[in-house]
């Protein structure tokens, strides 16, 4: 039996990749969980294991290619089974053929080949996260009890109509169902709340205009958007031209805590060394909970605030393909101690791209520490739906005056930008002031948190 | 209308063939904007509907009608001397009409500035043909996008001179060269029944020999019955269950030896033998071997469900991309492939394709049959309404008919329709909107049905399925 390796489903909204790596060939054989390729979603490389030994047979893709979620991307021989070798009766070979052999996902190549409209397939919300199958032949009662104008609709919607339920009479889909399935997929994606038009702007070019000939003045090269950078693009483009943002700056006072680090590090193992972004976190996760507007979302289409009782906190993490954002749960119920361990590892693995993209969902505030590089402040942009995010600047030993004489002091550079649709100002200045006492004399975490 | 004397170097989107599916085709793709070369032997488009088949045939089938019906009116008061029938005539008429709507397309073609060569066409590898036109040209063309529109042709049986003046195919019969005395039909299948009853009317003694226990392999009997009975009268004979053993010319008729399923064989002369056994894809002389094109077991092209091939930029429609060989269809294929060309989203995903058979009565159905309910162990349920009592059906001095329903016995979903009578033909195109529709027998049944109108049997049957 040739087994047939398809693309997992790797978190909820999910619907295609890139194949960015394949690491066996065929006639290879191969181990249970041994990597067969590498494909990238929307923000994490992952690799698919194999599912049992046994020998490559067919590769179905190649590197470069979008596959959806489902896809079949490999033929395993099973190791079993050596027999299988011979050559495949005539009739199963009939049975593939329109489906998948020959043509790695025929559909999608050619639906983006062919099709203008592509960010309709592309915005595709179906819940089993595939493409449109345009391939497959149907006829008389396999196919969907539709009118044929309402299976064009689903078609140019990038609906599957085989997943729409018929409200009609014996199960007849109408166009009404059709719209509705479309809406109540977007609202699962979006977390309820407002429901984008279906032919929204294509990722990342937000109020693109034509660009002039770079070439007229110089040599120029082109290279295509990684998803990391075309998402990143996307996400920015739609805080900056969304969210009336306001930067408010600060300073903390932060000797004993330094102090306190690292004479905690000179004991620590790399696993457990003590950063000051986990510090952050834990101060972060206080000031949150005493401010629980930071801690929100602004649902403008049903006029409410959604106010999260948990906290979640998202670290900026700067890694050779770009800024990766992973999350820290509940941040306000863990020790600094397992915050530092656990933001270590996660650090580490995001820098190695091993994190899958749940891990980067979720987040409630973010953290964007760039202390480390230097520079006196700068204005972090707001990752919506997130409300506010605090920028952190390279600590510097500074004089400060203590009523008899100067003393030095190390002084962290701290920036909140915020939502001010959500956030008065006062009460950002507040915000930035109580994290900057809590580091100040971090008594205060204890005493108000 | 415009055809192009040399052959161009490039086409942007190349046919090849130009039957209901070519032309369709061509006439949908450049309403899409593309540059289309539409390539055919005729000196017209229409292909072996127009030429050889569908038209020809229902020409032929109207002469059978007025005749039969001038014989049968006597029973209601009217006699009519018996018809002479003028045969250079019937067949000038016939040529007219197939002339008339051949030329239509042509200055049609001509209108929308499709360059038409007319020659055939051959790979010469997957993105370039090799096309020799009737007047002897040959050169090449590189092409975008192709779809392959070639048809079919008469199976003849094995062993038997292509060129003989007694033995012919369905071609050779509508030319009607002559109303032989004998005619025997081998094969009864529609075409085969169809051109029987033409002959029968024109006064040859038909006789139709069937392999199977059956006439029309494939449809419902009870429908087959209704013409059954008819035919019986019109036929001088109809052997079922009998294989053709052999068959030799001679020099005053054929001499045909055949098999029951007892094995008892018996000789019969005839003057003309009708060999209409089925139609096989004409794909032989494309050179898809050139190609990575694929075929079936049965020789149809492989398609995928926009009438891709496994070259995508190959398209395959109408008789050669598979089961059933039927203009109608081709129609369809051809509007999914040139849309696909174009780009758009299209899919070949059709609940119903009609089937017609223009015999009098006709026959007709659309969607699932009761044998392949049978077959495939689907529950339905059937409402069988005679004509018997439909006022219209008396009203035309006939009585025989029926309408069948069939539905899903929990949804009462439409699955199938059915209908055996005199205008069958015109009332399944009700069964097909309903079937694409999805309708449920309810909405057939609160649909008003204009009266006294054969129509109203879809109506009166739906009726028998409704409760409440």
């Amino acid at each position: 039996m040739k087994q047939e390796i398809k693309v997992p489903e790797v978190s909820e909204g999910v619907t295609e990749g890139t194949v960015v790596d394949i690491s066996v060939a065929v006639g290879d054989a191969v181990e249970v969980d041994q990597t067969l390729l590498e494909f990238e979603t929307d923000k994490a490389v992952i690799a698919i294991p194999s599912p049992q030994e046994g020998k490559v047979a067919e590769i179905k893709v190649a590197v470069g290619d979008s596959v959806p979620i489902g896809a079949v991307i490999m033929l395993l021989e099973s190791a079993a089974s050596p027999a299988d070798e011979a050559p495949v009766p005539e009739q199963q070979v009939e049975q593939e053929q329109p489906e998948e052999a020959e043509k790695p996902s025929p559909s999608i190549a050619e639906v983006k080949k062919a099709e203008p409209l592509k960010e309709a397939a592309q915005d595709e919300p179906s819940a089993a996260a595939e493409q449109i199958d345009l391939v497959t032949v149907r006829r008389g009662d396999r196919v969907a009890p539709a009118a044929p104008s309402v299976r064009r609709l689903a078609r140019d919607l990038g609906v599957d109509i085989y997943q729409v339920q018929g409200t009609g009479p014996g199960g007849r889909i109408s166009e009404g169902d059709v719209r509705d399935f479309v809406r109540v997929t977007m609202q699962r994606i979006t977390g309820g709340g407002s429901v984008p038009a279906v032919h929204g702007e294509f990722p990342g070019l937000h109020a693109q205009r034509p660009l002039p000939d770079f070439s007229k003045w110089g040599e120029v090269s082109r290279e295509p958007l990684s998803r990391i950078r075309e998402l990143t693009a996307d996400a920015m483009g739609y805080a900056w031209s969304t969210i009336p943002m306001v930067t408010q700056y600060d300073q903390a006072q932060v000797s004993e805590i330094e102090a306190f680090r690292q004479e905690y590090n000179r004991r620590a193992i790399s696993e457990n060394r003590l950063t000051m972004t986990a510090i952050l976190v834990k101060v972060c996760a206080a000031a949150l909970k005493a401010f629980p507007r930071f801690n929100s979302s602004l649902d403008l289409a049903s006029k409410e605030l959604v106010l999260k009782q948990y906290i979640h906190i998202g670290v900026a993490v700067d890694t050779p393909a770009g800024l990766l954002v992973p999350v820290l749960r509940d941040a306000d119920r863990k020790g600094i101690e397992t915050l530092a361990l656990e933001l270590n590892e996660i650090a580490e693995k995001t820098r190695e791209r091993k994190i899958g993209p749940d891990v980067m969902e979720g987040g409630t505030f973010t953290i964007s520490n760039l202390g480390g590089v230097g520079g006196t402040s700068f204005t972090p942009i707001v990752y919506a739906p997130q409300v506010a995010i605090l920028g952190v600047s390279t600590a510097t030993l500074q004089p400060e005056w203590d009523g008899e004489q100067f003393v030095p002091r190390l002084i962290m550079p701290l920036s909140l930008t915020y939502d001010h649709r959500v956030i008065d100002g006062a009460d950002g200045a507040r915000f930035l002031r109580w994290i900057c006492e809590a580091l100040d004399n971090p008594l205060q975490l204890v005493m108000k948190g | 209308m415009s055809q192009s004397s040399e052959i161009p170097e490039k086409a942007q989107l190349v046919i090849i063939g130009a039957g209901p599916g070519g032309y369709a085709a061509a006439f949908r793709a450049t309403e899409l904007g593309q540059d289309v070369t539409l390539i055919d032997p005729e000196a017209n488009p229409g292909g072996v509907c127009l030429h050889r088949g569908c038209i020809p045939s229902k020409a032929l089938l109207h002469v059978a009608k007025l005749v039969s019906e001038a014989e049968e009116s006597k029973e209601i008061g009217v006699t009519f001397a018996r018809p002479e029938i003028d045969l250079d005539r019937v067949r000038t008429w016939k040529d007219e009409v197939v002339g008339k709507l051949t030329g239509g397309l042509g200055s049609k073609v001509g209108k929308m500035k499709i360059t038409y060569v007319r020659g055939m066409a051959k790979f010469k590898d997957a993105r370039c043909l090799t096309v020799k036109t009737t007047d002897g040209i040959v050169g090449e063309m590189v092409f975008e996008q192709a779809i392959l529109a070639t048809g079919s042709r008469p199976i003849m049986l094995p062993g038997v001179a292509a060129e003989s003046e007694r033995i012919i195919d369905s071609t050779g019969a509508l030319e009607i060269a002559d109303v032989p005395a004998s005619l025997l039909v081998v094969g009864g299948g529609y075409i085969g029944l169809e051109l029987g009853s033409v002959y029968a009317a024109l006064g040859s003694k038909v006789s139709v020999v069937e392999m199977t226990d059956g006439l029309l392999p494939g449809c419902d009997r009870d429908l087959v019955s209704v013409l059954k009975r008819r035919l019986d009268k019109k036929f001088e004979s109809i052997m079922l269950n009998t294989r053709v053993e052999e068959i030799k010319e001679q020099k005053n008729g054929v001499m045909v030896s055949m098999a029951d399923n007892r094995k008892e064989t018996t000789k019969k002369r005839f003057d003309k033998v009708l060999i209409a056994i089925g139609r096989k894809p004409n794909t032989e002389s494309l050179g898809l071997d050139k190609t990575s094109v694929k075929l079936d077991k049965k020789g149809f092209v492989e398609v995928d469900g926009q009438m891709r091939t496994a070259e995508a930029h190959i398209f395959a429609i109408g008789d050669i991309a598979g089961e059933p060989m039927l203009a109608h269809k081709a129609y369809g294929e051809a509007n999914v492939a040139a849309e696909a060309a174009a780009g758009r989203k299209a899919v070949f995903d059709p609940r119903a394709i009609p089937a017609v058979v223009f015999t009098d009565p006709e026959i007709a159905w659309c969607g699932l049959t009761e044998t392949e309910a049978r077959e495939r162990k689907i529950k339905v349920k059937t409402a069988k309404l005679p004509w018997r009592g439909n006022g219209r059906t008396l009203t035309l001095g006939r009585d025989d008919g029926m309408t069948k329903l069939i539905v899903d016995p929990e949804t009462d979903r439409v699955l199938g329709v059915a209908v055996a009578g005199p205008g069958a033909g015109e009332l399944i195109a009700e069964g097909v909107l309903a079937m694409e529709m999805a309708v449920v027998s309810e909405d057939l049944r609160k649909s008003i049905h204009p009266h006294p109108t054969l129509s109203e049997t879809i109506y009166d049957a739906a009726e028998m399925l409704f409760k409440g």
